[in-house]
């Protein structure tokens, strides 16, 4: 739940990435991190095994101050993706303002990612959050793979489904900032109709995203896999 | 730390202050280690101006001679709490002491909050020459001032911002450390926590439903044995006898006498018959089959209906072939639900045939369009397509199946004619309970037929069945 606090002059979202074991989740954030002007983000925390599964979280925060002086912060968690971690998945979840579900575009992980979705609605409800209140979009990640599902195919499972749908290749940071600007702006659409935030902050929709989402300026060193 | 305290709202939203992240032991020495290499003392204190470490540096002499002096101990308690006040801003902000010397403040920074300040110094800057204390009084003495002054480290502005910077960047590094384990340590003992409590909930409701489930257990099998022992023994009786009187054990039979006895043993075995179905239906009524779902020998348990089933095709003088795909991927089912599912098949196509027709068992697999409804609760972009079954049909060269009858022939006690009950016999449970079965799988039958040409049932059977494979996401 976001944490509003007028005194302070603070506002802090929480947006989770959620999805099958293997997704892209990390490498997601891990994409932010390196197109993300480093003045507008922290230190990405990743807390890995030996083999890079993630073991209980990532963590990064993007944050700006508005002209008023209000600190505005999202911090962007990923939730551990095998199955044993469900009840760490479950305490990231924990108030979570938006919801990016990274899907596995090959073919043989449809059944994954049902079963992880179908998880993270009873994990919501666990934490007595309704899916169906909080904003969602869905990323395709793996574009890039051979047995990966026909660009037509995702397009037309996107037309069918209600959620925002984006492709991604996040390895190469493709798609990946497109996607957050839309779980950013959904976010933010929500909670200005749940407490009147572009009011209170004095700022509007594009400002938030823009302001948080101000690319490096320099050009970006070659990311490795 | 303090933070650990606070149990009650989730560690993830927590909001820190400088005192939960500094790590009280281990700060210090790495601040005094600073001093000692770069003999300046610094400060670090939090938003409400708490000093959290306090270094001393070589100014300590310079400034307790200061301090003798009524008017030094006015001016430097006022710088004291100058810095104190000071706000520490995005950059690094100069505070110049009356003496000369000076001090750096720095915002100490933690995901782009402000936590507290850096104070660093003081100094003496070695661009500026130090300016006339001589208005302290009387005894101040210029030369001892002097003396005290040239111990207090001398260096030029850019050199102490520098080393100002980099000492707090040390900082902010040892924060995110402490900020990084207390994160990691309060998230593993809240996912334990949660990992508990939902096994003992599990526990619980496992624990009753069990012992509701002996209860009842105990009342089903008592049902089931007063029923088979009540209708089945005096059948028994009946069936022994009557075989006894046609091995001629009570004396040599007449031919009329042979022939009505005959009449009462076969109709005492489909009687037996009717009551096995009855009771195989009344359970998959009540929703009480009790599969026993294993990876199973599809080859093997097909083979070995067919054998079964080989004696009486050879009597209507039936010929059962088998078409069986090479490679069929393994079947999670009950072993024993599924040869009565392709015996029941196979004895209807044995019995609603003519005598020279033919029965085909074809097995393979089927890939079969998913039906939307089952995964409401997913968006449809994450649907998956298609559903793996083993498919098994057996076609028949029979009497077939008239279009409007085909809804119906699932029905219990139903058949086609009801005139055909006494021309093929049989309950009319048969395929009831094929259908049961099938469904108990997960699966679906479907019949195609032409009258007079001979029908097809197709039985579909998911490879990995739902309800029988379990397993999800964990919960």
């Amino acid at each position: 739940m976001v944490q509003f606090n007028i005194q302070q002059k603070e506002i802090e979202i929480k947006i989770v990435y959620y999805g099958p074991a293997m997704s892209g989740k990390t490498t997601n954030l891990q994409a932010i991190h390196q197109l993300v002007d480093p003045q507008r983000c922290g230190r990405l925390m990743i807390l890995n095994t030996a083999d890079d599964r993630t073991l209980f979280f990532d963590l990064m925060p993007v944050f700006f101050r508005t002209e008023m002086g209000f600190s505005v912060k999202v911090k962007i968690f990923t939730a551990p993706g095998q199955i044993m971690h469900n009840s760490t998945r479950r305490v990231i979840l924990q108030g979570a303002d938006g919801i990016v579900f990274v899907a596995d575009s090959q073919r043989d992980l449809i059944k994954a990612n049902n079963e992880s979705w179908r998880g993270m609605v009873s994990n919501l409800k666990l934490n007595g959050l309704d899916i169906n209140d909080i904003p969602v979009v869905i990323q395709f990640n793996k574009r890039d793979l051979p047995n990966a599902r026909s660009d037509s195919e995702i397009d037309e499972v996107a037309r069918r489904g209600k959620e925002p749908v984006f492709k991604a290749v996040a390895i190469k940071g493709e798609g990946v900032l497109e996607t957050l600007d839309a779980i950013l702006r959904l976010t933010w659409r929500r909670l200005d109709k749940a407490i009147a935030i572009g009011q209170k902050l004095r700022l509007d929709e594009n400002s938030f995203v823009d302001n948080l989402l101000r690319r490096k300026s320099s050009p970006l060193p070659e990311t490795g896999r | 730390m303090s933070v650990l305290d606070n149990t009650g709202d989730s560690i993830l939203q927590r909001r820190f202050t400088l005192g939960d992240l500094v790590d009280r032991q281990i700060l210090p020495e790495v601040c005094n280690g600073y001093t000692e290499l770069f003999q300046v003392g610094f400060k670090l204190l939090d938003q409400d101006g708490q000093v959290l470490v306090d270094t001393r540096g070589a100014n300590e002499e310079f400034c307790s001679y200061l301090f003798t002096f009524p008017q030094g101990k006015q001016l430097c308690t006022r710088q004291v709490s100058l810095l104190r006040q000071a706000q520490a801003a995005e950059n690094a902000v100069n505070s110049e002491c009356f003496c000369g010397l000076r001090y750096l403040i720095l915002p100490v920074k933690h995901e782009g909050n402000i936590l507290g300040k850096l104070i660093f110094g003081p100094y003496q800057p070695a661009e500026s020459n130090p300016p006339a204390l001589d208005y302290l009084g009387e005894k101040f003495r210029p030369d001892v001032a002097g003396r005290l002054r040239s111990a207090v480290r001398r260096i030029n502005e850019e050199v102490a911002g520098k080393v100002a910077w980099h000492i707090l960047r040390v900082l902010e590094a040892m924060l995110y450390i402490s900020y990084k384990h207390v994160l990691t340590s309060r998230v593993h003992l809240e996912s334990i926590n949660a990992s508990y409590n939902e096994l003992q909930q599990k526990n619980r409701t496992l624990q009753e439903s069990f012992e509701r489930l002996k209860e009842l257990d105990r009342l089903k099998s008592n049902f089931l044995a007063t029923i088979s022992h009540e209708l089945r023994t005096p059948l028994t009786s009946i069936i022994g006898y009557s075989e006894m009187l046609l091995e001629g054990l009570a004396g040599q039979l007449s031919p009329e006498q042979h022939e009505y006895v005959s009449t009462v043993m076969e109709k005492g075995e489909q009687l037996l018959g009717i009551i096995n179905s009855i009771l195989d239906f009344s359970k998959l009524e009540a929703g009480r089959v009790q599969l026993k779902p294993q990876q199973i020998n599809v080859k093997d348990l097909i083979r070995g209906a067919l054998t079964t089933m080989m004696p009486i095709a050879r009597k209507a003088q039936v010929n059962i072939s088998l078409a069986m795909a090479e490679n069929l991927p393994p079947l999670v089912a009950d072993a024993e639900k599924f040869s009565q599912i392709l015996l029941n098949l196979l004895s209807n196509a044995v019995k609603f045939n003519r005598p020279g027709g033919r029965v085909e068992v074809i097995v393979d697999t089927f890939n079969r369009q998913r039906d939307p409804k089952q995964d409401a609760d997913i968006p449809a972009a994450l649907r998956p397509v298609h559903d793996e079954y083993l498919r098994l049909q057996v076609r028949d060269t029979g009497i077939g199946i008239a279009a409007n009858q085909l809804e119906r022939i699932f029905d219990s006690f139903y058949q086609v004619d009801g005139s055909s009950t006494r021309e093929f016999g049989g309950t009319g449970l048969g395929l009831t309970i094929v259908r049961g079965l099938v469904e108990a799988h997960g699966g679906t039958i479907e019949v195609a037929s032409q009258p007079g040409q001979g029908s097809t049932f197709t039985v579909l059977l998911p490879l990995e069945p739902r309800a029988l494979a379990g397993g999800s996401d964990g919960t």
